[in-house]
């Protein structure tokens, strides 16, 4: 996709006009060029031009007691689970710290769980170059990853990750530059633990990201969640 | 309410967001900078959704929702990215038109795109004096457009069509519209962008 075609789709995107296909086009070619997240800032700052052309209306006084007293009762996203909604694999591939996401949104579902070897670990593990970080995400859960530059190998151990419903799965990720690399799928088991190895082989400078997918991965081969954790190898 | 807390916009480049200042405190938990963001915004945001919905239990469903997300996803404004106004008022048009397209909201859907849909009524609603002038300048912005580009704008943002079904109301090519949506909000910045 050229630029010029990109700010087209900026402009329908700013405008809530794009087609499906289209804001999966505009999606992926923003994740692609993250520079071109300028063109998006300026459309919909345009487009909020047009939202000013409409008549203000006062809504009716009761609704401002009815929202002021539901608000009471509503928790707000805080600003360290929040991750953005676009250009994450970038954002993913040039901190220096780990992204710690909240899981609020998933669903647990059915227990579902399968055997998985612990062949690459161990010798992840025994790896001269091993290296390992922990993530404690926000509902008490952990994610430990564990890679090895000189294997080019990387693993995930799971601890009190929210099961999946059925038509769900984690899906790994190894982020390189601009791309995001699918490396396989995994699920939980009833306590919530996990072992999974990352498919194909790991870079220097990789992230390794989990996201949340429909069962079977990812069917574009893109994520289409935000990542739950990106950790920067 | 008084208006007169709220400085006039000095050429876009010295003017303080005071909706996205009101948006970090909101996002702090602040519920007194919530309904200020209330009173001053929802005037505006129920205009709009109306103006797209229609219908005015829907719009008033809508409106709730919106200022919802507001207070829960107050954290994801980031200052340096756009106004605060902008990204309330994009949350407010990404619902109303997901309502819109609803199957049951999609009769209702209003074609007409007069010079008189563009008149902005402000009586009785108190408003903030910055909101009411920014409006006025968009307003005529917005009518010295060429027709087909503010058609296409009008009936995207204002009635919730999407791309290919302009193409088809308007009878012409999906890639005509596309670019003159482009063209249309490209000369509307500069428009709004240029002084006041």
């Amino acid at each position: 996709m050229t630029e010029s075609e990109f700010t087209e789709l900026a402009a329908g995107h700013a405008l809530d006009a794009l087609s499906p296909e289209d804001e999966q086009a505009f999606a992926a070619a923003l994740a692609a060029h993250p520079e071109w997240e300028r063109h998006v800032g300026a459309s919909v700052d345009a487009a909020a031009f047009l939202a000013e052309t409409a008549s203000a209306v006062r809504p009716p006084e009761k609704m401002r007691d009815v929202l002021l007293a539901r608000v009471r009762e509503t928790p707000q996203e805080r600003a360290a689970a929040v991750a953005p909604r676009r250009g994450w694999l970038v954002l993913a591939a040039s901190v220096a710290v780990v992204l710690v996401l909240s899981l609020a949104a998933v669903v647990a579902g059915t227990i579902t769980s399968r055997p998985v070897s612990q062949t690459a670990l161990d010798q992840i593990r025994q790896a001269a170059d091993v290296q390992s970080t922990t993530v404690a995400l926000d509902d008490g859960g952990s994610v430990t990853a564990y890679w090895s530059v000189s294997l080019a190998m990387a693993a995930l151990e799971t601890d009190g990750l929210p099961q999946l419903p059925s038509d769900q799965t984690y899906e790994m990720w190894l982020v390189r530059g601009d791309d995001a690399i699918a490396a396989g799928t995994f699920t939980t088991n009833a306590d919530g633990t996990a072992t999974a190895s990352f498919d194909g082989d790991l870079q220097a400078g990789d992230v390794m990201a989990v996201t949340v997918e429909a069962a079977g991965g990812s069917g574009s081969g893109r994520p289409t969640t935000d990542p739950l954790i990106a950790i920067p190898t | 309410m008084t208006d007169d807390v709220f400085d006039l916009p000095v050429d876009g480049a010295g003017a303080v967001d005071h909706v996205g200042q009101l948006l970090q405190a909101v996002a702090g938990g602040d519920h007194a900078a919530f309904t200020r963001l209330y009173d001053l915004l929802a005037p505006r945001v129920f205009g709009l959704v109306l103006r797209v919905l229609v219908d005015r239990a829907q719009s008033e469903e809508v409106l709730q929702d919106v200022f919802l997300e507001i207070w829960q996803s107050a954290a994801q404004f980031t200052p340096n990215k756009g106004r605060g106004r902008s990204w309330i008022f994009t949350i407010a048009h990404r619902r109303a038109v997901d309502r819109v397209r609803s199957a049951q909201s999609s009769a209702n859907r209003d074609v007409r795109v007069g010079i008189r849909d563009l008149d902005v009524a402000h009586d009785g609603v108190a408003e903030d004096a910055e909101l009411r002038i920014e409006g006025r300048r968009a307003t005529a912005a917005l009518a010295a457009l060429p027709s087909a580009q503010r058609e296409a704008l009008t009936l995207a943002y204002h009635s919730g069509y999407s791309q290919s079904e302009i193409a088809a109301l308007t009878q012409v090519p999906l890639g005509t519209v596309k670019t003159r949506m482009r063209e249309g909000l490209a000369r509307l910045r500069q428009v709004m962008g240029g002084d006041g």
